[in-house]
């Protein structure tokens, strides 16, 4: 900085300081407008990132379904006879196909979800609904499970609840994840969803008497791949990724998830999440 | 009466065999594309009775195919079903605002794609 001005003589000390002062100013000033320029293009560039993310998982999930459908497609054909009659010894393996086709399609749609969640491309989609209808939809999807396996599935949820507000296909898919790691965890007795409203929030509880969680797992529960242990993975099946994405969907409406359990009673899993969910 | 025709709009070849076998023991006659141009073109020229287009496809994508065939008098009317395989929300959304008359998501069950079609054109 220079200053110049056209009597000849000294500055006074004043001036000199006020010229100080100014100068130190200026320079701080440049500084912020360099930061500030940097920090636009940083969020420029993490704006582009994220976009890339999301180019990249749509073409993913598109490269990833085209040879599942086919895979999934033939074989179901096959087992409708549509391929000629299914020769002797060959249902049971091309069931199991069958089988591994939807669990590596439950995977991909998993993963998506978490990398969409994290890609900060996920979006709720918030309407209006009724708590009674969707969880009667859960429980009408999974009873022909629960009575596969014999066991009690009950619902209970106040039949005067006024509509709530949310994204009920996420809730649904959480109360899915909840319910249907329960049936699958449970060898007798019986599993339970019950909801209750509790000031502006409202509390869902899936319960079951089934084989519990030891306290030391409680906490990796709801991270990626964290089934409490590997062999449970290969016994009872899941992709290990639901509970965190139900964790994730949870706290998006703004609620929050834990878990009450004892090994050999049964678990709780119990989330609330506010009647009037608000966009993020 | 002449059986009806259906218009597969799909670059994977896996994909048409399976939708040509579906159809074999139909009396739907079945007609292929492989990009969203030639989906197009085949459409305005073949003028078939129901079009499944598949979204991502070479050239133009099954949207765009959607929007011009439902610009032109010819296929304005002309059921389509969009079969998408995004992973973004909101691509229903986007089918419907493009002009399908239904939406499907791949994977689809050759089974409800079948039951699918007989609802939106019965067999003769």
């Amino acid at each position: 900085m220079a200053v110049i001005r056209n009597a000849p003589g000294e500055f006074s000390p004043e001036v000199v300081k006020l010229l100080q002062t100014f100068g130190t100013q200026s320079a701080i000033a440049i500084q912020n407008a360099r930061l500030f320029r940097e920090i636009e293009e940083k969020s420029r560039q993490l704006e582009e990132a994220s976009h890339h993310k999301s180019q990249f998982l749509a073409s993913m999930s598109h490269e990833l379904r085209t040879p599942l459908n086919a895979i999934l497609g033939f074989n179901e054909m096959m087992l409708d006879g549509l391929c000629g009659e299914v020769p002797e010894g060959f249902n049971d393996p091309l069931q199991e196909m069958q089988t591994s086709g939807k669990h590596l399609l439950r995977l991909i749609n998993n993963v998506l979800d978490l990398a969409k969640i994290e890609a900060g491309r996920m979006e709720l989609a918030l309407a209006d609904y009724a708590v009674n209808a969707m969880v009667e939809g859960v429980r009408s999807t999974l009873r022909p499970l629960a009575e596969a396996k014999g066991l009690e599935f009950s619902v209970d949820v106040p039949t005067d609840l006024p509509l709530a507000h949310g994204d009920a296909g996420r809730l649904t898919q959480c109360l899915m994840n909840l319910a249907g790691n329960s049936l699958k965890f449970t060898k007798e007795g019986h599993v339970a969803i019950s909801v209750e409203p509790k000031g502006e929030n409202l509390v869902f509880r899936v319960t079951d008497t089934g084989i519990g969680i030891a306290p030391e797992k409680i906490d990796s529960l709801f991270t990626e791949f964290k089934q409490t242990d590997a062999t449970i993975a290969s016994e009872y099946g899941g992709t290990g990724l639901g509970l965190a994405i139900t964790r994730q969907f949870i706290e998006m409406h703004g609620g929050r998830i834990w878990v009450e359990s004892a090994p050999g009673k049964g678990s709780a899993f119990i989330f609330t999440i506010p009647v009037q969910a608000k966009p993020a | 009466m002449t059986a009806k025709t259906i218009l597969y709009v799909e670059d994977n070849e896996a994909n048409r065999k399976l939708v040509r076998l579906l159809l074999t023991n139909t009396t739907y006659r079945l007609i292929e594309a492989f990009d969203g141009e030639e989906g197009v073109t085949q459409a305005l020229e073949a003028r078939p009775d129901l079009i499944l287009m598949d979204v991502q496809l070479p050239k133009i994508s099954g949207l765009e195919a959607t929007r011009r065939l439902r610009a032109e008098p010819a296929t304005a009317k002309t059921p389509i079903i969009v079969i998408t395989s995004f992973a973004l929300s909101g691509d229903d959304l986007k089918a419907k605002e493009a002009g399908a008359s239904a939406y499907l998501a791949k994977p689809y069950g050759p089974r409800d794609l079948l039951a699918l079609i007989r609802n939106i054109v019965p067999e003769d």
